[in-house]
């Protein structure tokens, strides 16, 4: 059987994934105009699958030149959808001093944008071992301190309690960092499940508040974790 | 810091070894022509690892193959 490959010159013939991504795209844009916009779930398959699983480390097809294309190119995206955002919640919200349904979801996108980036950064600059000790440590100390304002007496040490898985987690993700950040999604998913964060999808502001402050942080956290290379290659905290 | 450059010979070292072309020198340094072609035209300064893989297939130093050189200040 004769393949695309055998058709088109080399360097005209795109890669597996390029193909697929192509295909998921298109299939994910047409079923949404045409049928339901459900299928849109095809172009996210399509459009961010691929990148996420070369950002994990499962998909190698690309070198050093077309990965730092990309990184340019993300970094770009982030300038425009975060300047664009940004124009969109002033421009609903002008005048008032709250956040009302209108801006929602560009604010929560917005949200998104910045953390993920500051979660990115920290952990090109410190290592994933080293980024998620700090946003641990940073957890805990402002849920005790969270907790010292709020209440007084026995009922802020049993609030101080809280505070302690994130210590643990952070010490253990330097010496154990594969089991940490299994730990750590385990964690996020637990969160979103019992703080019933669902209701975000609703409109519910305050649920997600949380999932941008905790639940994100955390799996974000833990995917650095697990995606991190070996020990050797990754600087110590 | 003074403003310098990077300038390449991978070029003159592909025509001396044979008119080499991009494509089997992409092949076998393991990346994609397009990545030859951006390090030729001086778009792309290559990774210290990919630097050492093009020595080694022509049997020279980095130094040989990459220069810098000090950018000319644009007068006004």
């Amino acid at each position: 059987m004769r393949t695309l490959a055998s058709f088109l010159p080399a360097k005209l013939c795109p890669s597996p994934a390029g193909l697929l991504s192509g295909a998921l795209v298109t299939a994910g844009l047409v079923l949404g105009a045409t049928v339901d916009m459900g299928w849109w779930i095809l172009f996210g398959l399509g459009a961010f699958g691929p990148p996420v699983l070369r950002a994990v480390g499962l998909l190698r097809d690309q070198d050093e030149f077309q990965q730092e294309a990309a990184r340019r190119a993300g970094y770009h995206a982030y300038l425009a959808g975060g300047i664009f955002l940004c124009i969109v919640v002033v421009a609903k919200q002008w005048g008032t001093a709250n956040l009302d349904h209108d801006a929602f979801p560009a604010s929560a996108g917005l949200a998104v944008l910045v953390i993920a980036y500051f979660m990115s950064r920290l952990v090109s600059f410190w290592g994933a071992r080293g980024a998620t000790f700090r946003v641990l440590l940073a957890f805990g100390f402002f849920w005790l301190a969270f907790s010292a304002i709020s209440h007084r007496g026995v009922e802020m040490l049993a609030e101080s309690v809280v505070a302690l898985p994130f210590f643990l987690l952070a010490f253990a993700s330097r010496r154990r960092p594969r089991a940490s950040g299994a730990a750590l999604l385990v964690a996020g998913g637990l969160a979103f499940w019992l703080f019933r964060l669902a209701r975000a999808f609703q409109g519910d502001q305050g649920a997600l508040m949380v999932i941008l402050a905790l639940v994100i942080p955390l799996l974000a956290m833990g995917v650095a974790l697990l995606a991190a290379r070996s020990e050797r290659t990754e600087p110590a905290p | 810091m003074p403003r310098v450059s990077v300038r390449n010979q991978l070029r003159r070292f592909r025509v001396q070894a044979g008119e080499m072309t991009q494509q089997e020198l992409a092949d076998r340094v393991g990346v994609s022509r397009q990545t030859i072609l951006a390090i030729e035209k001086g778009n792309y300064n290559p990774s210290v690892e990919l630097a050492l893989r093009l020595a080694r297939v022509f049997g020279t130093t980095v130094e040989e193959l990459f220069t810098l050189e000090d950018r000319k200040e644009s007068t006004r």
